[in-house]
């Protein structure tokens, strides 16, 4: 067929086919696990067959509807875009696998039938942002993140779940409309809203400064950085645990990406220095709040929330290491590997984090002694991927952050080489503090409920990704290479 | 007391209005934005409205991605529960009776004329879909029990339809080689009628179910 031979359209199968998916698991209600597992090798095939085109014929340009920026709406794909769409497909597969097995679903019986729907949505809407070359089609994508994620949030139907929800879609409109009032200006201002048109005209002055700031204090809301994270661990806890998962490993990420493509290709004459350090600042807070925070909590689901909000930091570190254009590169690729290595790995924390807390029926770490005899793959798979979240060799967390520090220290930014070491640490701590718990040989007069196997192996695969990218980086890092906004210097080993 | 928190929250606010009114006075005064380039680009397809135009052409993806927005509205409300029952079965009296008796046609009429419209002038599918929506308000406000609802699963069909038409009309370009969403000129007014249509409908049906607010309830057929 004509479709498959020409293949520039892959990055439209991205769009389509969780959206057909999405129409399909709302109107027909039957065959929901089919439909979706179905849509989700066909998701993760588009994924591998775009990446393999853009490495090999560089960075994409899709005009939808043929009529090109500035009246039509463009789709880009670069590398750091590539590299979104593989993590959410990755995470994605494994999450609808352990959504087809999470036995908590059939408890409540009416949330239950609205997952696959809002979980398609969810997974359309974040191709939707990767893709896209337009901020206001970016907006749009957005609201669809935020209300999915919102809606799964709440399909527990627990009052605590429902509060979280109601905070969690309170904050993402606020952040949304900061979003979008930067739109607006910038539309009035340059008469685009493409973001490769927007950046040749836009140069320094208030006008951009005022659409980065407004656009940024929106997206920052909705990535939850610290002090703006009051709205995470509450949502990310006590989500169903598939949600949990795709919440942690990838939504939060989704306007973090949005920043850096208005940051290093928008708007790179806008910045400032005193702007990135801030944001560098804020990170190191919430690498130090959230990892004191996940030290102090009783419940597993909380402490996994809570080091999300810590390993959010991290990322935020980029701003300020690619101030200097020496180590610059490096700090990019640091920063990408975090994300990728902290989606895998959180999504299958996560996943283990959930599988425990069904087995026990509750989560308070104390009364974890002994459930690595019971549950050996998931106690397993939580143990990985606290390995890559701290940092350890040979995982991808430890090559991410190992870039981080050599761009910290190639620059002289000791400070922030402090901050990455410290939060290693802290990261270790916790990390440890439950797995002394679960891999204690005392034995335990806790009822267990059985678990199927689709609730252990999703998040052992995800966590042995974590792992496996700390020997397999040469793809990965030819990725982050592609389109980068700057130019490449090798620092890395 | 005045409690700390908002005051640092105020002083915020108030640094980001700031930084907001420097930016607006930086806008020229006088811009003429994308508008003839729009009216340039609409001009082979005939008669378009240049809003339709926008919303239906240039940026019809935009629109598809609305209605997702709509869609998964409706499916996240019905998520958290059935919706409330009707507040009292007192049955609408003869005066309510006849307003609607006359309004509901005339009604149905605005609809199918707004969405026709939306082609050349000002109208739509939001429009229509908006007065659609509203006779579905009606019906609920004015107790009218003795109506049956339509089956849960046309309700879905029917909400889902709008994004699957347009989802198919966005695929046919696909099979000739052409772009996602491609159309040529003798066909654009085409496009958008039968973009139009289905997506009013759709609106229509989301936004009287959000009014009810939750999902059917199981057991509304066979009321006494």
């Amino acid at each position: 067929m004509a479709i498959f031979e020409q293949s520039i359209h892959w990055p439209v199968w991205l769009m389509v086919l969780p959206l057909t998916g999405a129409l399909l698991t709302f109107a027909i209600y039957r065959y929901q696990n089919l439909i979706g597992l179905i849509t989700a090798m066909g998701i993760l095939w588009s994924v591998i067959a775009l990446a393999q085109k853009v490495l090999t014929e560089g960075p994409q340009r899709y005009s939808i509807g043929g009529w090109g920026a500035p009246l039509g709406i463009d789709l880009y794909v670069d590398g750091l875009s590539t590299l979104m769409l593989l993590l959410t497909a990755a995470v994605g597969f494994f999450v609808s696998f352990y959504g087809v097995g999470y036995a908590g679903f059939r408890q409540h019986n009416h949330g239950s039938g609205y997952f696959w729907p809002l979980w398609l949505f969810l997974w359309t809407a974040l191709n939707g942002l990767f893709l896209t070359a337009d901020i206001f089609n970016a907006y749009v994508t957005l609201e669809l993140i935020g209300l999915a994620s919102v809606a799964l949030v709440g399909l527990s139907g627990q009052a605590s779940a429902l509060n979280a929800a109601m905070r969690y879609l309170l904050v993402g409109l606020l952040g949304s409309l900061f979003y979008l009032l930067g739109v607006g200006l910038l539309y009035a201002g340059y008469h685009t809203v493409d973001m490769a048109s927007l950046g040749q005209a836009a140069q320094a002055g208030p006008l951009p400064r005022t659409a980065l700031t407004l656009m940024g204090v929106g997206l920052l809301l909705k990535t939850a950085l610290f002090p703006l994270h009051f709205w995470l661990p509450p949502a990310h806890a006590n989500a169903p645990t598939p949600v949990s998962s795709a919440l942690s490993a990838l939504v939060v990420k989704a306007p973090f990406y949005l920043l850096l493509r208005l940051w290093f290709t928008v708007f790179p004459d806008s910045t400032t220095g005193a702007a990135a350090n801030l944001l560098g600042l804020l990170g190191a807070i919430a690498i130090l709040w959230g990892s004191i925070q996940a030290l102090q909590t009783q419940r597993l689901k909380l402490l996994v929330a809570y080091s999300t909000v810590a390993q959010l930091g991290y990322l935020f570190l980029v701003f300020p290491l690619t101030q200097d254009s020496m180590a610059a590169s490096t700090a990019w690729s640091g920063a990408l590997y975090y994300t990728l290595a902290h989606g895998l790995a959180k999504g299958g924390m996560f996943l283990a984090a959930g599988t425990i807390f069904y087995a026990l029926q509750q989560d308070r770490i104390q009364n974890l002694n002994g459930i690595s005899r019971h549950l050996p793959v998931t106690a397993f798979a939580f143990g990985l991927a606290g390995v890559s979240l701290m940092g350890l060799p040979p995982s991808a967390g430890f090559l991410a952050k190992w870039s981080l520090l050599t761009a910290a220290i190639a620059n002289g930014q000791w400070g922030w080489a402090i901050i990455i070491v410290l939060g290693g640490l802290l990261a270790a701590g916790y990390v440890f503090r439950v797995l002394s718990y679960v891999f204690m040989q005392a034995p335990s007069k806790a009822h267990y409920r059985p678990v199927p196997w689709l609730m252990e192996w999703p998040a052992l695969l995800l966590a042995l990704m974590a792992i496996c990218l700390g020997f397999i980086t040469q793809t990965p890092l030819t990725l982050i290479e592609i389109g980068a906004p700057m130019s490449y210097q090798y620092l890395l080993p | 007391m005045i409690d700390p928190y908002r005051i640092v929250l105020l002083s915020l606010l108030l640094v980001l209005m700031a930084i907001l009114i420097r930016g607006v006075m930086d806008l020229a005064p006088i811009a003429t934005g994308l508008g003839p380039m729009v009216f340039a680009a609409k001009e082979p397809g005939g008669e378009i409205s240049p809003v339709t135009a926008v919303l239906l052409l240039f940026r019809d993806y935009d629109t598809l991605l609305e209605l997702a927005v709509l869609l998964l509205a409706l499916i996240g409300v019905w998520s958290f529960g059935e919706a409330p029952p009707p507040p009292s079965p007192s049955p609408p009296g003869p005066i309510l009776l006849d307003f609607l008796r006359l309004v509901l046609p005339l009604m149905a009429l605005a609809f199918f004329y707004l969405v026709w419209a939306g082609g050349s002038a000002a109208g739509g599918a939001f429009q229509g879909g908006a007065m659609l929506g509203t006779i579905g308000a009606l019906f609920r406000l004015s107790n009218l029990s003795e109506i049956p609802l339509p089956p849960e699963i046309w309700l879905r069909l029917a909400a889902a339809l709008g994004i699957a038409i347009f989802l198919t009309v966005a695929m046919i370009p696909l099979v000739g080689g052409d772009l996602l969403l491609a159309v040529s000129p003798q066909w654009m007014k085409t496009k958008i009628l039968w973009l139009e249509f289905p997506a009013a409908l759709s609106i229509g049906v989301i936004l009287a179910a959000l009014f009810a607010g939750g999902q059917p309830r199981r057991h509304t057929n066979n009321q006494p």
